[in-house]
């Protein structure tokens, strides 16, 4: 039951996170223009990109290296640990790409970014345990 | 280099290096707790496993915004 349910949490975090991807440059588009349109798209899909690595982490049979056999907990902690410091790099270097490398606006980019986020810490809220 | 300049490059590092601290010791303080859990009941580990992404996803939350706004100010605020 409780892997089912976080299963759904992670899943409920993405489709939040793919509907604001698609929206923000839509609006941003409508509202502002362009430009601002594809800095806020950058910033959004740096949010989900994090989302979709741990959820890459998190599918069955991650990072096994015996194959079949039982991992011990040391095994998986590593596993978080790496996947803990490959998102935050990844983060790093795809904020400073866009804001260093792409001349995005940067406060569209950084809007973009927050809300992605911010999807993070209300999206699973609002999923009933039953 | 200028008073102003240096301070916001300052503020830039601390709000990188404080939001990399307060994940390190949140992921910390999980990884422990996954530790004691999969130390009294092996057989959960796999559900153990899942909520560790999932809370490893909100403690991340914050300090990845403070790396975002910590790159706003050393790329686009420092000329």
């Amino acid at each position: 039951m409780g892997s089912s349910l976080m299963d759904r949490r992670i899943r409920r975090v993405l489709s939040v996170q793919f509907v604001f991807l698609l929206t923000a440059g839509l609006i941003a588009y409508g509202v502002w223009g362009l430009e601002v349109a594809r800095a806020t798209w950058f910033g959004a899909f740096i949010a989900t990109a994090n989302t979709l690595l741990i959820a890459w982490h998190m599918r069955p049979g991650s990072g096994r290296s015996n194959k079949g056999g039982e991992l011990g907990a040391q095994h998986y902690l590593r596993q978080f640990y790496r996947s803990w410091l490959e998102r935050y790099l990844m983060v790093g270097v795809l904020l400073a790409s866009g804001l260093g490398g792409l001349k995005l606006m940067p406060l569209a980019l950084l809007a973009g970014f927050i809300l992605g986020q911010l999807i993070w810490i209300f999206a699973p809220l609002t999923i009933k345990e039953t | 280099m200028e008073m102003a300049t240096a301070l916001l490059y300052i503020a830039g590092a601390l709000m990188m290096g404080l939001g990399a601290l307060g994940a390190a010791v949140g992921i910390g303080i999980l990884g422990g707790r996954f530790l004691e859990g999969a130390a009294r009941q092996p057989e959960l580990i796999p559900m153990l496993r899942t909520q560790f992404f999932i809370v490893m996803g909100l403690v991340d939350a914050v300090p990845m915004i403070a790396v975002g706004i910590a790159m706003y100010i050393l790329f686009a605020v420092v000329k």
